[in-house]
């Protein structure tokens, strides 16, 4: 067992290095190649938005920690393109993280970006929400941090359908795992309003996924064992529906269903494999 | 906080009230409402329903048509004022213009511009929230 773990570890650490140098490799060869191909992409393309929400969202349970938040909120959204780069931040209670990418290949139909995000939302001894009071459940683990993932992500568009799959090494975390995501989003235009749907499901690698749910024997109790989450996947499903009410003005309003596979909740630290989020408001864009 | 988030409403309510209203400037003989069809995205068709008022000088048979095809929308005989409600539904600004039948004459020119709200049309559709 001991030897498995060794050698998974190592095999992850080599994945890493491996993944980022070819990133490096491929991102620096093709800004050379696509250069003189792409200078109408050449202007700096930004916009920002910033808006007011309602957001109900309940996050998979952690023992003991309120997992519920009810609450308006403020909304500050950036896109910024230039040449084949991109970066959409997202600010708030309930969109957060940023994706930060690189096409390397844009065909009809299909490209390949490279990609750098985070997947998990981190949590320590308070649970979710910074502000709270440390949880007795939770006293004593290790704070779990964001994951900065960067990997390969494959857009194809099929019918009304956009896919992408992404395969991600935390290569900027502490959890030493990778992730495959997978989605497809089909679009419905009914008169000015924009409602979409999308379906998707994620692959953790046990790395990945124990260094959040797991239990070192650093941070085990009597009442909270050593334990060790294998490889798990997740899916959720996302509706959302967005109106132009004016210029520069939208309205959003959308839902989400989430779910991980059964065992998770073996962890000693989760009650419930289930989260969901409503959320509706508007926004200024600039 | 909430102080805070009770003006941020009330300066949101205050701009898309001045966003909607400043879309109402009257023209003499065409008047149309509202000017503007906002999509969320550039190549998006926009719908909306455009009222054209029509307040001729003097009694006589008009047409509304589109100025670019020619496309006549329809026609008034023996009349000064009436109103046509179009449903709209383009990509780009149209412009209408309001025709004398007797004269052979253009008596006004207006258009519907076609505006969208995002400049950049997002490569990903779905949230990071978990």
């Amino acid at each position: 067992m001991q030897g498995r773990m060794t050698i998974n570890t190592v095999l992850t650490k080599t994945m890493k290095k491996i993944t980022t140098l070819l990133l490096c490799y491929i991102c620096f060869f093709s800004t050379i190649s696509y250069a003189d191909e792409h200078l109408e992409k050449d202007e700096l393309l930004w916009q920002f938005s910033l808006g007011t929400f309602w957001v109900d969202s309940t996050m998979t349970q952690l023992v003991g920690a309120n997992s519920h938040f009810s609450a308006p909120g403020l909304l500050i959204d950036a896109k910024i393109e230039y040449k084949n780069f991109y970066l959409n931040t997202h600010s708030g209670d309930f969109y957060g993280g940023s994706d930060l990418g690189y096409q390397l290949v844009i065909e009809d139909g299909w490209g390949i970006d490279a990609i750098l995000g985070s997947y998990q939302q981190p949590f320590n001894e308070s649970g979710y929400y910074e502000n709270e009071d440390q949880v007795p459940e939770l006293a004593g683990i290790k704070e779990r941090e964001h994951d900065l993932s960067l990997g390969f992500a494959y857009y194809f568009n099929h019918g009304e359908f956009q896919t992408v799959t992404e395969l991600v090494f935390d290569v900027f975390g502490d959890s030493d795992g990778w992730l495959f995501h997978f989605d497809t989003t089909r679009n419905f235009e009914l008169r000015n309003w924009d409602v979409w749907l999308n379906i998707g499901a994620n692959y953790y690698s046990s790395a990945f996924i124990d260094y959040y749910y797991g239990i070192d024997a650093d941070e085990a109790t009597a009442f909270r064992p050593e334990y060790v989450v294998s490889n798990t996947s997740s899916l959720y499903l996302q509706l959302q529906a967005d109106y132009p009410i004016a210029e520069n003005w939208v309205f959003s309003a959308g839902a989400s269903g989430f779910i991980y596979s059964s065992h998770i909740v073996e962890s000693p630290i989760v009650h419930s494999r289930h989260a969901r989020v409503f959320f509706a408001g508007v926004k200024y864009v600039f | 906080m909430y102080f805070k988030m009770i003006s941020f409403c009330s300066l949101l309510v205050t701009s898309m009230s001045y966003a909607q209203t400043k879309d109402e400037g009257p023209t003499e003989i065409l008047n149309v409402m509202p000017s503007k069809c906002v999509a969320l995205n550039e190549g998006r068709t926009c719908y909306t329903d455009v009222k054209f008022a029509v307040t001729a000088p003097d009694v006589g048979d008009y047409c509304l048509r589109e100025s670019g095809t020619k496309k006549i929308l329809q026609c008034w005989a023996n009349t000064r004022t009436f109103m046509y409600t179009l449903n709209f539904g383009s990509t780009e600004s149209i412009s209408y213009e309001l025709i004398s039948k007797q004269k052979r004459d253009t008596l006004a020119v207006t258009t519907i511009e076609v505006n969208w709200v995002h400049k950049i049309k997002s490569k990903k559709r779905r949230w990071r929230i978990f």
